[in-house]
């Protein structure tokens, strides 16, 4: 109940907050992109359909009252209800964001561990050298990268979109979701290896921290194999602080991915988010805020569950 | 991959009936896919429309797909004049006549049929005119339909329009704005709701392609209307990728996933292009052309004059300081002009015998600024009385060729003592300050229509409600206001360029450059003629080879 009263209370403040920015910055809604001026009756009647000359304060109340019964206003530049926009965008966004922190968790875990089994040597080395150059490299230019490659030059995925306007719809159950797989690769890969690279390093420090425990030492010293040792004693040390890790990449994968879905031309919240932005889309802007609240509401929970689920303490004391 | 759809019994049973009436009638009944009629043409676009529905979109994505959808009643024919009527071809109207110099009379063409069946009426001309001139919906075009007093219905297939006064633009008025529209499908919905109404994203039209499906953010897909009564569309389909910008769609036509994307905008991307080897380069007229305007009124006060641009022949040396072609040169590798005046190279029966671009004279322009008593300061800024001749420019940071040209113009204007500094605001900000008045200059992009009197005048007219620079010449008002009466296209081209001159002696604005548009459109597309107005315009004539279609094309039929 406590939990369902927090998540609360961040969302009203993420919106209320989104709500007075997007108000308060320069630039007035419905300019058409091509640089002309709106009719000024035109625009005087949008102004009036949409309440925008009514004083903030009140235009917040009408927003608030109508959005607790569902209704989050129309969009301006999309110009269909926000809650059909984000309806359409979220299941990609959802889709994106699991696919990236799978590649994120098994290459990210994976090379962890390898490193600090093999701790000091010239791998753990090139490898620390390799993750840290992906960290370092911004995630679009690695996206632009995989693009080149897989896409331009060897024609193996498609540059972008979620799936194939043309043959999409005419494809067997199974060749669908081949379809939408290969659409979702590239993204998935550009976003999942970005925060593999960080997953990996920390994983590698927790790791090697565990190694040192005596509950470790006494397994060793009990003749228990390097491997059994590792994967039931060390990386389960390391999969409590991973798993907070985990829960505070969810947001970032569901409402930050923004140079990614560009990169890529994927149809997420990431993209509608920025377009709503640039076109001064109120309602939409505060509709996409809400969407990222939401996802650090939600990874908040999936963090605890599944630090529940590796610590029996955790699950004791909830 | 591809799923062999067998046919629902419906369509079973309809073939069957149609083979047996063809059979009946003597005759083979029609291949959906035969010959040069199975094309599908997929158009990379950045950006997403944001409804079909003509008189209610905003942008030149949601127009380039809806005019698939809904005809004129008739169509400017390429390069023709706008003025008089024998530069159009029929498209709804198979005929028409003038009653009298202020009454026009269209006849529908009886085989126009709605995709749902129905046949097109002047009643839906009648009610087309009405919701296009209703200021709640904003509709493009809607000033320029305010010399048109009625819209009448005579009978099933006359409408008949009545002009307030005679002139000689009016034909094109009553036609080139409006895209007709179903009655008996938005008749009952409140104009208010049209914005946002779901026929905006499953429209049902009169045109050469119907709707088949809208995935947001993703693709619209339209498909040839067999049964159109201007002749079957030789592309089977057109698809639109939406990508989130220009280099994102690009890379859909570089790896082949899409065919054509209607602007290259900059030299290295049509260089890519044209390295690919299936691409081929299209270039045509643009519509568009890019100013520096001056803001003649101080930004604080808007009554007052600014105390540096205010002067002409500030204004006059400031163009004059300015290398403009090399410029163009640099920026669009000899894809753009410097126009005379405020004109797109759409305009091309304007650009023959047109004054001279002033040119490119630093001494002439030190001349003016010394004799006006601006005289170099310390830091080589010219001052005057105490001020700096100091501004700065506003440019939209969403623009690379724009914020590249005010790199440049700062550059070159530094050379004569100008301090010029730039100002990188997003496109709503820049609006919102060019109509307020709150800037000093800002470089500006504008798109024209095949005519200028529909954005000359409220560009640069005194009182125009684009004229955010306050600008006022009475010698170029009267001009203007000739060429928009004057009834032969010799006369009007003969005004519009005695507008430009008087307009470059007193210049409101520097004008910078007219591009060019480049497409680059996939090979196996033949009869590729593309429209500046519209480069989709005559896409019904394109056509696929048979030895060249490719399984994209084929996929489902």
């Amino acid at each position: 109940m406590r939990r369902a009263l927090r998540a609360a209370a961040l969302l009203l403040a993420v919106a209320t907050l989104a709500f007075a920015a997007i108000h308060a910055a320069p630039g007035a809604p419905f300019q058409p992109a091509d640089g002309r001026a709106l009719d000024p009756v035109a625009a005087a009647g949008l102004r009036a359909r949409f309440a925008l000359d009514a004083p903030l304060p009140v235009q917040y109340a009408r927003w608030l009252a109508a959005a607790v019964q569902g209704d989050l206003g129309e969009s301006f530049s999309r110009q269909r209800p926000v809650r059909d926009v984000l309806a359409a965008a979220l299941p990609h966004s959802l889709l994106l964001a699991a696919a990236a922190l799978l590649v994120d968790l098994l290459v990210g875990i994976a090379l962890g561990a390898w490193q600090a089994a093999h701790a000091g040597s010239r791998g753990d080395r090139v490898l620390s050298a390799f993750t840290m150059s992906v960290q370092a490299v911004p995630v679009f230019w690695l996206g632009l990268v995989l693009v080149l490659v897989f896409a331009q030059w060897w024609h193996w995925l498609p540059v972008g979109g979620a799936t194939d306007p043309v043959t999409h719809d005419l494809l067997t159950a199974a060749g669908r979701w081949l379809d939408r797989l290969r659409h979702l690769a590239l993204p998935a890969l550009t976003l999942g290896l970005a925060g593999a690279a960080g997953t990996a390093r920390f994983v590698r420090g927790a790791m090697r921290d565990a190694w040192h425990e005596d509950h470790v030492r006494t397994a060793r010293a009990m003749g228990v194999p390097e491997r059994t040792i590792l994967l039931r004693h060390v990386l389960r040390d390391a999969w409590l602080p991973l798993a907070t890790l985990v829960g505070l990449a969810i947001p970032g994968l569901i409402g930050g991915a923004v140079l990614v879905e560009t990169v890529f031309s994927w149809p997420g919240i990431g993209r509608v988010a920025t377009d709503a932005i640039l076109a001064r889309d109120h309602p939409l802007v505060v509709g996409t805020a809400l969407v990222s609240a939401a996802a650090v509401v939600l990874g908040g929970l999936v963090g605890d569950l599944l630090a529940a689920w590796a610590d029996p303490r955790v699950r004791r004391s909830a | 991959m591809l799923r062999s759809l067998p046919p629902r019994r419906p369509a079973r049973r309809a073939t069957l009936a149609a083979l047996v009436l063809a059979a009946a009638l003597g005759c083979a009944p029609a291949d959906p896919c035969a010959g040069d009629r199975c094309g599908t043409l997929v158009i990379a676009a950045p950006g997403s429309p944001a409804s079909l529905l003509p008189p209610v979109i905003q942008g030149a994505l949601d127009r380039d797909i809806s005019d698939q959808l809904f005809l004129r009643l008739a169509d400017l024919r390429a390069g023709a004049s706008t003025i008089g009527d024998s530069g159009f071809a029929p498209q709804l109207a198979q005929s028409w006549r003038w009653e009298d110099p202020r009454t026009l009379t269209f006849t529908l063409d009886p085989r126009a049929r709605w995709h749902d069946g129905a046949r097109v009426t002047a009643l839906d001309v009648a009610f087309t005119f009405k919701a296009y001139a209703d200021s709640a919906l904003g509709a493009n075009g809607r000033p320029a339909l305010a010399r048109i007093a009625s819209v009448t219905a005579k009978d099933s297939v006359t409408v008949t329009f009545a002009f307030t006064a005679p002139y000689p633009e009016a034909f094109f008025d009553a036609t080139y704005h409006m895209r007709i529209l179903p009655a008996h499908l938005l008749g009952a919905v409140p104009r208010a709701e049209w914005r946002s109404h779901p026929f905006g994203r499953s429209p049902v039209g009169n045109g050469p392609y119907r709707f088949v499906k809208w995935d947001a953010e993703q693709a619209v897909t339209l498909e040839a209307d067999t049964s159109f009564f201007l002749g079957r569309p030789h592309l089977a389909r057109l698809v639109w990728r939406f990508a989130a910008d220009l280099p994102s769609a690009l890379q859909q036509v570089l790896a082949k996933e899409a065919d054509a994307i209607e602007v290259l905008v900059s030299p290295p991307n049509v260089a890519l292009a044209e390295h690919t080897g299936h691409l081929a380069i299209h270039p045509y007229p643009g519509g568009t052309y890019a100013f520096l305007r001056f803001n003649t009124k101080a930004a604080v006060s808007r009554a007052a004059p600014h105390p540096v641009l205010a002067d002409a022949d500030v204004r006059r040396a400031l163009v004059l300081a300015v290398d403009r072609a090399s410029l163009a040169q640099n920026v669009f590798g000899g894809r753009a002009k410097v126009p005379p005046g405020p004109m797109p190279l759409l305009w091309g029966w304007l650009w023959a015998g047109a004054p001279p671009v002033p040119p490119f004279d630093t001494t002439q322009a030190a001349r003016l600024l010394d004799a006006g008593g601006w005289t170099v300061g310390p830091g080589g800024v010219r001052r005057k009385g105490g001020r700096p001749l100091a501004f700065s420019v506003m440019v939209p940071s969403t623009s690379a060729g724009r914020k590249q040209y005010a790199v440049l113009l700062q550059e070159q204007l530094k050379r004569i003592g100008a301090d010029v500094t730039i100002e990188e605001v997003d496109l709503p900000t820049m609006m919102q300050r060019l109509q307020a008045g709150r800037f000093e200059t800002a470089i500006e992009a504008m798109q024209g229509d095949p005519t200028p009197a529909t954005t000359v005048g409220p560009l640069w007219e005194s009182g125009g409600e684009m004229n955010f620079g306050r600008y006022a010449n009475p010698a170029f008002d009267t001009q203007v206001a000739a060429a928009r009466s004057a009834t032969e296209a010799a006369a009007a081209q003969a005004a519009w360029q005695r507008a430009f001159a008087a307009l470059a002696a007193d210049p409101p604005a520097m004008m910078l450059f007219a591009p060019e548009n480049v497409a680059a459109i996939d090979r196996r597309f033949a009869d590729v003629t593309l429209r500046g107005d519209g480069w989709l315009a005559h896409v019904r004539q394109w056509r696929v080879p048979p030895e060249q279609l490719t399984e994209r094309d084929k996929a489902g039929r």
